[in-house]
């Protein structure tokens, strides 16, 4: 057997809230007044019924009937064994993968998208609005409005607007409004514009600009939506290992060994892992692993800090790993893997020692890519990679070891519309990157007056 | 100032490849604060600096990215502001 579907009525009827298992309670987001944020400060940019699962403490959640319709044009996905990879290796670990890249816009990203959109029409919400880079987050939320007849606007920094067309395409063809920042639309934009009439824009000022639009909107009915870090964002992404878990059983599988997904802000590798966290907690031997860049050490060498969710400082402090608001990572071939930050409770799991980061050089990635695509056939997405090159490494231990291991991994999304790293890894262009201990150093040095985050473990794990 | 524009790099926040011509002017006209980071293997990214820019500008460039307008809770205030609450 090589994958296992699952039938629209076993799909996961819950989410799994890993808030309200682990050890140690999570740490409040702060304002920029040191104080913890309440769910009203929120308000004018989350609707409440989001702001309520942000902050719940329940440990499973309903998934209303109304979201399940819309996932089951997708979900579940199927969960693939990766046998011709195995055989490559000659390993004797059974390797699985699942596949997120089946959905329409190509990743895990839809399973919040059509989730927050869903809630805020609920509320009575009528637009929402974001910012995208390259686009992957853009084309996610633009499709899941589309299912909703919400109005979506996506600001896209211009120069991403004008280099990634069918990024912009994708969005307009699912109904969106896409328009390069920074605009006339927004003061922030204005602001930019007067300056610089030709500035290429940049993330910061785009996030700025949606951010704007949705508290400014006079009517109340517009909401801004973020496709990664928050709870609400990571408990959407857990009917991936939900559906998992079902389908390793069908798989005749007993027990996981390992449970690997690339970590950027936290949301596929917490949409995977968080389910089997639940196991860990509850007595299982799991070994849970996030997979970053050498390159961008989010988790690996920085300290646990409270740092701002975002470039332009403009979402709540929150309590995550981080390498300070201003720090911008060698230049790796990861487009999805930007936050300097990292989602509260993937931080929180890793300080608890639930999950062993592992950061991984982007030659090795690609490498690791190279040889999935020639055995499953499968070109994942540039940040896919870095969980694809995790597995090989833990397939080859068990090789080594002569141990018949079960590895599982989130192939988060594919790499279709991001082929330039492939063309650039083939003709030899890449070089691998890692921070020093003195750049790390001196990256850190401007978080310094930022309040720390107390370390809150039990030492269970 | 030129010289190096049609060099090409990734940009991880963006999740493509730009120019670096992008890169020294991405902040209302000046570099990106990332600037040293994503290209002193590359060019001679401070003598570039100090050749071109003043150490007001490069201290302005360097320095961490101020928010264009301020912080959420500032926008939020503004928006009751505005709707007359």
């Amino acid at each position: 057997m090589i994958k296992v579907f699952l039938n629209e009525d076993e799909i996961p009827k819950k989410w799994y809230n890993l808030a309200a298992d682990l050890p140690t309670p999570m740490l409040p987001p702060l304002g920029p007044d040191g104080k913890p944020v309440s769910p009203d400060m929120l308000a004018p940019v989350f609707p409440m019924n989001l702001i309520e699962q942000e902050v719940s403490q329940e440990r499973w959640i309903d998934i209303p009937e109304g979201i399940l319709e819309l996932l089951y044009r997708w979900r579940p996905s199927p969960l693939q064994r990766a046998v011709n990879l195995e055989k490559a290796l000659g390993t004797p670990a059974r390797i699985y993968f699942k596949n997120e890249s089946l959905s329409p816009a190509g990743s895990h990203k839809p399973n919040t998208a059509v989730a927050q959109a869903w809630y805020n029409k609920e509320f009575g919400i009528k637009k929402l609005v974001t910012e995208t880079g390259a686009g992957q987050w853009g084309s996610a939320l633009s499709f899941a409005c589309a299912l909703l007849g919400l109005e979506c606007k996506v600001y896209m920094v211009r120069i991403s607007f004008d280099q990634k067309p069918f990024r912009k395409v994708m969005m307009e063809t699912w109904g969106a409004k896409c328009i390069p920042s920074p605009s006339p639309e927004t003061k922030a934009g204005r602001d930019v514009l007067e300056k610089n009439p030709d500035t290429p824009g940049s993330l910061g000022i785009a996030i700025s600009e949606a951010i704007e639009e949705a508290v400014t909107d006079e009517t109340g009915k517009t909401r801004y939506s973020l496709g990664s870090v928050l709870n609400h964002v990571m408990l959407h992404q857990t009917i991936i290992g939900l559906e998992a878990k079902k389908q390793l059983q069908k798989f005749g599988e007993k027990k996981v060994d390992v449970v690997i997904g690339c970590a950027g802000g936290g949301s596929n590798f917490a949409g995977l892992s968080f389910p089997f966290m639940a196991d860990k907690i509850n007595g299982e031997k799991i070994e849970i692993i996030p997979v970053e860049p050498a390159s961008c050490p989010t988790l690996t060498k920085a300290p646990f800090v409270y740092d701002h969710g975002d470039i332009a400082r403009m979402t709540p402090l929150l309590p995550m790993y981080s390498l300070g608001h201003s720090f911008v990572p060698s230049p790796i071939h990861a487009g999805g893997l930007r936050y300097h930050g990292m989602s509260p409770l993937v931080s929180q799991a890793v300080v608890e020692g639930l999950a062993t980061p592992l950061a991984i050089n982007q030659l090795e990635c690609y490498s690791a890519a190279m040889l999935f695509a020639k055995t499953e056939g499968i070109i994942v997405a540039p940040e896919t990679s870095h969980a694809v090159a995790a597995a090989i490494r833990k397939a080859r231990e068990a090789k080594e070891e002569g141990k018949a291991r079960v590895i599982i991994f989130n192939l988060s999304g594919h790499g279709l519309m991001d082929l330039y790293g492939y063309d650039a890894y083939m003709q030899g262009k890449l070089k691998d990157y890692e921070m020093s201990k003195d750049e790390v150093h001196d990256s850190l040095a401007e978080i310094k007056g930022y309040p720390k985050a107390e370390m809150r473990k039990t030492g269970k794990w | 100032m030129e010289n190096f524009d049609d060099i090409d790099i990734y940009c991880k926040s963006l999740g493509h490849r730009l120019n670096f011509k992008y890169c020294r002017t991405m902040k209302n006209g000046l570099p990106c604060h990332g600037l040293p980071d994503c290209w002193f293997e590359r060019i001679p990214v401070m003598d570039f600096l100090e050749k071109n820019y003043t150490a007001d500008e490069i201290e302005k460039s360097l320095a961490p990215p101020v928010n264009k307008i301020t912080s959420i809770i500032d926008l939020i205030e503004k928006a009751r502001k505005n709707s007359g609450g």
